[in-house]
Order: structure tokens, then C-alpha cells, then sequence
């Protein structure tokens, strides 16, 4: 295993989404002052930083929700600055689970694969597929809230992957959950792990997490973002979670984010 | 410091959840006695009233005998129709009305500054000012009597609309654009369920408002409906034929406002 940092390689195949010197913000503020990005097909890659350094908005330009100030993206080698939500189609896992409370599990990936444009008949074979994956298939036809905290968000995830998607984006998703709930979560989702999944984009604060599911860690400076240092994590899955390597690796991750992310007291900066 | 694990030790049987205990409701005998006692008791004190007052106020068994008398009688039928009908239109008009306003308003904060001051001053004049002003500009029709009330009852329904779509849960608004709902698929599945509950309402309101309003418009501007024969029963001082036709067609309203309201009731699975 490796922490190392990565130069774009030349020739390489075209990554899936590349993010150039993207300027994020809102009128009076800017949340992102310039992030380098790049996700390969098929790549698991987290992003760690502090809070309020702008991740968040980052995963919200990547679906297409809002646009960057400043800077390009591709996606698959082609300008797409602009349009992204429409040419990188997204399966999006809040922190929350946002499912519709009104309509059962089975209608809530219906929904989101019709409008996906996932062919009608393909429906029931995906939904079967993905909430047996998540081991939440027995409740199909429950209502969100006959759910636990946990069940709820793994249907989540199970919408996000129904759709097809290119990418999966995932803003916390575990943050809300207790600690026993969510590790089963992440165990499944590394020993499912197959090379034909989605791309994923994963915005954590955890730092075991990210190491944990990760191909790539990318570590973004406290706000406005950009990004300091990329980690490439090459243990093969599954994965164990207090793997000794993952947890020396995470303790020197932890030493770097401490000077890094560190309030500078001197500056008179406030948390 | 030791730690010991012990096996758990259950209660209840594996997979069942422990009972909770509810407040018990009264069961349906008991209720529909507590019913029955007050409407004696009502009964009752209608009775010492109409005594005490010398006759004026008709007694129980003079308001019977019009009930049967009314209820038997071939107009009542032709004056609920009508008296209906004008209800029907005017509560659909103004649930129609009040919930496009509501929707564009609560959708569009310019619109909504701007109708803000129109929606209070429209819900602070008197039913009875839109009635009277409408018969003056379009003179003494039914039609001018069922524009004045819908035109009463419309901020009413826009207010209730405007409150139900800016508390909408945005979070699912955000949700629906990440993944890319339509707007049929949006307003379906995520906006209406959200805006049942106010929508139940603002027809509750709204038909609540209708048919008193169309019972007093009849009695001012047409020469049918059952307002039209309360006020003949006033002008002949046949008090117990007045209250007759109200109780007749309260009893119809209340079954129709279970009717119309009773499917548009969020159910409890959130």
C-alpha cells in the first residue's frame, strides 16, 4: 500500500469526470477557490476536509445542481462545463435518506429509474437486485418510515445505484447513523465492490472511512477548498476495517490533517 | 476494571417489538351514548327555552311536525338541487381559483410580495360587502351572487395554498433535480402529498364558507333554493320552518363535506 502523491499520468484513457481549476461559490462567498479533480471510470475516490470547506457544493456541481464560477469540466474527455447534469447522469446519497415518505420502497426506485430513463422492463430485475444487495429486499412494499435509520439508508444507496448512474455520489451518507449500523453498511458496500460498479465520488468526514473504502482519498485545505494531497489506496477487497495497514495509514493521515486543517490561533481565526 | 459479557436476556419473543401502551377512545357504544345524552340534553333545553319565551321560540314538537312537513313536501328536493348545485360551482370555483393563485404564489416570491397586502385586505372585507357590491355592478342574478362569494372565498384558499407550498420539505425538491424528475413526476410524487393536507383544508373551508354564503346570497338575490325558503318561512313568521330547512340541509352539507373531504386526508404512513 502506497500514500503517495499522484501526477496526472499522459496518454493515459480518459478519465470519467475531470474537474479544472473549478471556482465554486455563492453571491458574496466562495466555497471552493480552486479544486483539480479527476475520476476514473469505474473509481471509488473520497474526499476528506474540514467542515464547511466546500465538499458538499463540490458534489452539488458534479450532479449538476449548481454551477462553478470559474474553471471546466469534462466529462469523458468532453467539455461539459454548464451541462453536467445532463450529460453525467448521477445517483445522489444524502446525508439524509430522502426517500418520498409516501410512497413504498419498490415506488422510490421506480420513480427514480423512470425519470433516469432506466427501460420499463428492467425495473423489477434492478430493484430486486440492488435492494437484495443491501439486504433491504423483504421490505419492497414498507413505507420509508416503518424503517430503521439504517434500512432507510441503505434503500437510498439501492435508489442511487438503480438508476444507472455514471457516477454515485455520496455526501455523508453514514454520518447520521450509529457506529455499529453504519460499519455494516461500509462492509458491504467494499465486499460488493465489483469493477463494473459506477464511479463514486464520496465526501466524508472520517478519515478510517474514506482509507477504508477508497481507491483514491483526495484531501481538500480547509475553505475556500483546493485541494493538498491525493492518496491512493491499493489493498485489494474485501477490505478489513482495523486492518493494522489501514490503521497506521490513518494515523499518519491524521497527523498531516492536524497541521493542515489546524485553526491558526496566531491569524485570530475563529472555528 | 473488568468487563463482563453476558448473554442477553429477552422479554418478548425474538423479532417482536414490546407493546405500546395507547390511550384508550371510548368504543363506539359509549360514544354514541355520550351523543345521544347530549341531544336530549339539547333537546331539553331547547324545550325550557321555547316555553320561557312565550311561544316565539318554537317548540321541539312544532319544529318536528315542519320537519315532516318539509321532508314530505315536493319543493324541498327542487330548492336542495338548486341550493347544490350553486354550492358545487362556487366550491370548485374558489378551491380552483384559490389553489392556482396559491401554487403561482408560493412558487414565486415577486408574486407573492405582491399579492401579500391584496390576500389580507381580500380576507378582511365582510362576505356581505363582495355580495352587495357584485349585485350593484352586475345587478340581482345568481351569477352575481356566485362571483361575489367566490371572489370572498378565493384568499381564503390561496392563503391556506401559499403556507402548504413555502413549508414544502425543499430537501426533496433537491432530491427530485439531482435525479432529474419531471415536472409531472414532481408535482405527483413529491409536491401534491405535501399539499394534501392543505388542500383537504382549503376545500373543508371552502365548502364550509360556500354553502352558508350561498345560502344568504339566495335569500337576497334569487327566488329559489333553500335560502330562498328561509327567507319565505321569515317573511310569514314560520320560525319553525326556518329552522326546519337549516337543520334538513345541515345534515345534507355535513354529509356531503364527509364526502368530498374524507378521501383527501393524508393517511398516517409518514
Amino acid at each position: 500500500m502506497t500514500a503517495q502523491v499522484i501526477e496526472p499520468a499522459v496518454g493515459a484513457v480518459r478519465p470519467l469526470i475531470e474537474v479544472d481549476a473549478v471556482r465554486i461559490g455563492y453571491p458574496g462567498r466562495v466555497a471552493v477557490e480552486r479544486i483539480d479533480l479527476t475520476v476514473a471510470e469505474n473509481e471509488f475516490v473520497s474526499i476528506i476536509g474540514p467542515s464547511g470547506c466546500g465538499k458538499s457544493t463540490l458534489l452539488h456541481v458534479l450532479s449538476g445542481l449548481n454551477e462553478p464560477l470559474d474553471g471546466a469540466i469534462s466529462i469523458r474527455g468532453r467539455e461539459a462545463t454548464g451541462e453536467v447534469g445532463s450529460r453525467l447522469r448521477a445517483g445522489y446519497v444524502f446525508q439524509d435518506h430522502r426517500l418520498l415518505p409516501w410512497r413504498t420502497v419498490a415506488q422510490n426506485l421506480d420513480i427514480a429509474m423512470k425519470n433516469a430513463g432506466v427501460p420499463k422492463a428492467e425495473w423489477t430485475g434492478r430493484r430486486a437486485r440492488y435492494l437484495a444487495l443491501l439486504h433491504v429486499a423483504e421490505y419492497e412494499n414498507s413505507f420509508p418510515m416503518n424503517l430503521s435509520g439504517g434500512q432507510r439508508q441503505r434503500v437510498s444507496i439501492a435508489r442511487a445505484l438503480a438508476v444507472e448512474p455514471d457516477v454515485v455520489l455520496m455526501d455523508e451518507p453514514f454520518s447520521g447513523l450509529d457506529e455499529v449500523t453504519a460499519r455494516t453498511i461500509r462492509k458491504q458496500l467494499d465486499a460488493t465492490r465489483s469493477p463494473h460498479d459506477p464511479s463514486t465520488v464520496f465526501v466524508t468526514h472520517s478519515i478510517r472511512e474514506a482509507l477504508f473504502l477508497s481507491d483514491r482519498v483526495v484531501m481538500l485545505s480547509r475553505g475556500p477548498a483546493r485541494v493538498i494531497k491525493e492518496i491512493t489506496i491499493d489493498l485489494p477487497r474485501p477490505r478489513v476495517y482495523d486492518d493494522p495497514r489501514l490503521v497506521v495509514l490513518e494515523q499518519q493521515v491524521v497527523a498531516e490533517v492536524l497541521q493542515q486543517w489546524e485553526i491558526d490561533t496566531d491569524s485570530g481565526e475563529q472555528p | 476494571m473488568t468487563a463482563t459479557l453476558t448473554p442477553p436476556t429477552t422479554t418478548t419473543a425474538p423479532g417482536l417489538s414490546p407493546r405500546r401502551v395507547r390511550r384508550k377512545w371510548p368504543g363506539p357504544a359509549i360514544g354514541a351514548a355520550a351523543w345521544l345524552v347530549a341531544a336530549v340534553l339539547a333537546l331539553a333545553v331547547w324545550e325550557a327555552v321555547s316555553r320561557a319565551s312565550g311561544q316565539w321560540v318554537p317548540s321541539v314538537s312544532e319544529i318536528a311536525d315542519s320537519l315532516t312537513t318539509v321532508l314530505s313536501g315536493p319543493q324541498l328536493l327542487d330548492d336542495g338541487l338548486v341550493t347544490l348545485r350553486r354550492v358545487a360551482l362556487v366550491t370548485a370555483a374558489s378551491v380552483l381559483g384559490g389553489t392556482v393563485i396559491g401554487l403561482a404564489a408560493g412558487f414565486c416570491w415577486p408574486l407573492r410580495a405582491f399579492l401579500r397586502p391584496i390576500l389580507v385586505i381580500g380576507l378582511a372585507v365582510p362576505d356581505l360587502v363582495y355580495i352587495i357590491m357584485a349585485i350593484l355592478i352586475l345587478g340581482a342574478t345568481e351569477t352575481s351572487g356566485m362571483v361575489a362569494i367566490t371572489v370572498a372565498i378565493v384568499p381564503l384558499v390561496a392563503n391556506v395554498v401559499i403556507a402548504a407550498v413555502t413549508d414544502r420539505d425543499t430537501s426533496l425538491d433537491e432530491m427530485a433535480a439531482t435525479y432529474r424528475f419531471g415536472r409531472w413526476d414532481y408535482a405527483r410524487h413529491v409536491l401534491l402529498d405535501q399539499l394534501k393536507p392543505a388542500m383537504a383544508a382549503a376545500v373543508r373551508t371552502g365548502f364550509a364558507f360556500s354553502w352558508k354564503l350561498v345560502v344568504l346570497m339566495e335569500t337576497i338575490t334569487t327566488p329559489d333554493g333553500i335560502g330562498a325558503r328561509i327567507y319565505e318561512a321569515f317573511r310569514f313568521l314560520r320560525p319553525q320552518d326556518m329552522i326546519a330547512y337549516a337543520l334538513v340541509f345541515i345534515v345534507v352539507m355535513k354529509f356531503v363535506e364527509w364526502v368530498i373531504v374524507l378521501p383527501l386526508r393524508p393517511s398516517a404512513r409518514r
